[in-house]
């Protein structure tokens, strides 16, 4: 039924669309990069290990998708050049950007903690969105479209406590940097055609990041997973395949009013 | 693929017209069974149709949500026609002969309370019980406006006011019925070209439309894209946001 409908859930396809996904060689990033491939997208799978970011091309190409690969440091903005570079050269456009690409350190507090670990945070999670963002933003602007989702956090909403493993000022600082810059996206390329949304997780186990701050015994692990689903109103963690409809609903035209919002997808954490 | 809603039974208030109608209708397209409620026959026999002429199912109730009476009929209607109720798009509002409050006669403040705070209330008090009862989860999503979240000058004081209060209901429904899987989650829509706001007229769409980043005001479809991924088992770790859809305006 429903053929030919304009309520078809054609609208969330993104065939045709280049899309760019910063950190795809695991964690939120490798969902990303695999649900824009579902949908249809040419996905430029860029990492700071080339190849994990070739390991998620391959799986994307496996499931019938179109993918390729591309080494970045998005600290780095000769490197973000290159990528954009790359990226225009192979498909001649760019229609999605995912500003993914994150790290975390211990999670010292802030009397403790080390200038390093500051700028090495800040470098790759503010710096970084805001350096992919500069160098696509001239070709968006040419096609007068685009979609941006920045990866923020629960942690760039409010204050977390640092009982809870993985998250520290420099991570939280640097996700509420994220949403700032969101919005500031948001309201300046509107008139272009361009939207920017940011999604704001909250715990999703499983990933990479803050592996460097997670409790080292299994008993203190699971003593913290017990905590954050009593803080959780729906009583557990996300799995981070749970982001993918949320990931391709931005990216497509199924949200072409929605622009400079910043989503939690957190079981209801920020709601109490 | 277009079946996301297959086996969901969905109640929509506010579906003779504007994002209720293209809701009702969206859903229905991807397979859920719809239960139309409206104060307004005509527009709701119109939805109806249009449903129908897809191959949609979906009954059609006559409701006026300020009335308890009249929405636990429309629910258990709702019920006998398609079994529990797993989705609700709480949509119903009302926006008329309102103003700013050191004039604002009571009984233009509690029409639109009655409607948009208390109908809102009512609706989502007996499709939770059909959800309990249902023992499967569910989704609402409510129809705030980025009236509740920002001030707003010239008038739509009690207007402004119900559109808070739904956002602070949404947050104790998405923490309080989280162990029943039901999720709550509200969306406050910017300028969107329903029949309400064209009745206001085209200076103020033109105003409003150039007060908005996108530069333009979203059509009820629009909406509909945002309420039907809400409503569906793609966001099913989503619960307790507060989701303005409005081109970018409360971004600024």
């Amino acid at each position: 039924m429903n053929q030919g409908s304009k309520f078809s859930l054609d609208l969330f396809r993104l065939d045709g669309q280049v899309a760019v996904v910063t950190g795809s060689g695991s964690g939120l990033g490798n969902v990303f990069a695999r649900a824009l491939g579902v949908a249809g997208a040419t996905v430029v799978s860029a990492d700071i290990n080339l190849f994990a970011a070739e390991e998620t091309a391959e799986e994307i190409r496996r499931m019938g998708g179109q993918a390729t690969s591309v080494a970045v440091d998005v600290s780095d903005p000769e490197s973000v050049k290159a990528m954009s570079e790359i990226t225009l050269n192979a498909y001649d456009r760019l229609d999605i950007l995912v500003n993914n690409a994150g790290i975390a350190s211990p999670a010292d507090r802030i009397h403790d903690m080390s200038v390093d670990d500051w700028d090495r945070v800040n470098a790759v999670n503010t710096r970084g969105v805001f350096l992919c963002t500069n160098a696509v933003l001239p070709q968006m602007m040419t096609q007068k479209s685009g979609s941006i989702i920045n990866i923020s956090s629960v942690a760039g909403l409010g204050g977390v406590s640092n009982d809870l493993s993985a998250v520290a000022a420099n991570y939280s600082v640097s996700k509420g940097a994220v949403a700032t810059l969101t919005k500031q996206i948001a309201v300046e390329y509107g008139k272009d055609g361009i939207r920017c949304n940011a999604i704001a997780p909250g715990w999703h186990l499983g990933t990479q990041l803050g592996r460097e701050a997670l409790p080292l015994s299994e008993t203190d692990m699971n003593a913290m997973i017990a905590k954050l689903h009593e803080l959780t109103p729906m009583n557990r963690t996300g799995d981070p395949e749970e982001l993918a409809g949320l990931l391709v609903y931005l990216a497509s035209d199924a949200a072409s009013f929605m622009t400079g919002q910043v989503i939690a997808h957190d079981g209801g954490w920020t709601a109490w | 693929m277009t079946a996301r809603m297959e086996g969901h039974n969905a109640i929509v208030t506010g579906s003779s017209s504007g994002m209720g109608r293209a809701t009702a209708i969206r859903l229905a397209s991807e397979g859920a069974s719809v239960c139309l409620a409206d104060i307004n026959k005509e527009g709701n026999a119109e939805t109806l149709e249009l449903i129908k002429q897809q191959g949609g199912r979906a009954i059609a109730e006559y409701c006026d949500v300020s009335d308890e009476a009249l929405v636990k009929k429309m629910t258990a209607a709702a019920e006998a026609a398609f079994g529990s109720v797993s989705i609700l798009f709480n949509n119903a509002g009302f926006e008329d002969g309102d103003g700013n409050t050191d004039e604002l006669d009571v009984d233009a403040w509690e029409k639109v309370q009655s409607i948009n705070t208390r109908g809102v209330f009512l609706a989502a008090k007996y499709a939770l019980k059909s959800m309990i009862a249902g023992g499967k989860g569910g989704s609402i999503t409510t129809t705030s406006s980025i009236g509740g979240l920002i001030g707003t000058p010239g008038g739509l004081h009690s207007y402004c006011a119900s559109k808070g209060a739904v956002i602070s209901l949404t947050r104790s429904w998405a923490v309080t019925y989280a162990p029943h899987n039901i999720r709550a989650n509200a969306i406050c829509p910017g300028l969107v070209l329903t029949d309400m706001v064209q009745r206001i007229g085209p200076e103020f769409i033109e105003a409003a439309s150039s007060m908005t980043p996108l530069g333009r005001g979203a059509e009820p479809e629009e909406i509909a894209n945002l309420v039907a991924f809400l409503s569906s088992e793609e966001s099913r770790f989503i619960t307790g946001t507060i989701i303005p859809i409005d081109g970018g305006y409360t971004a600024q």
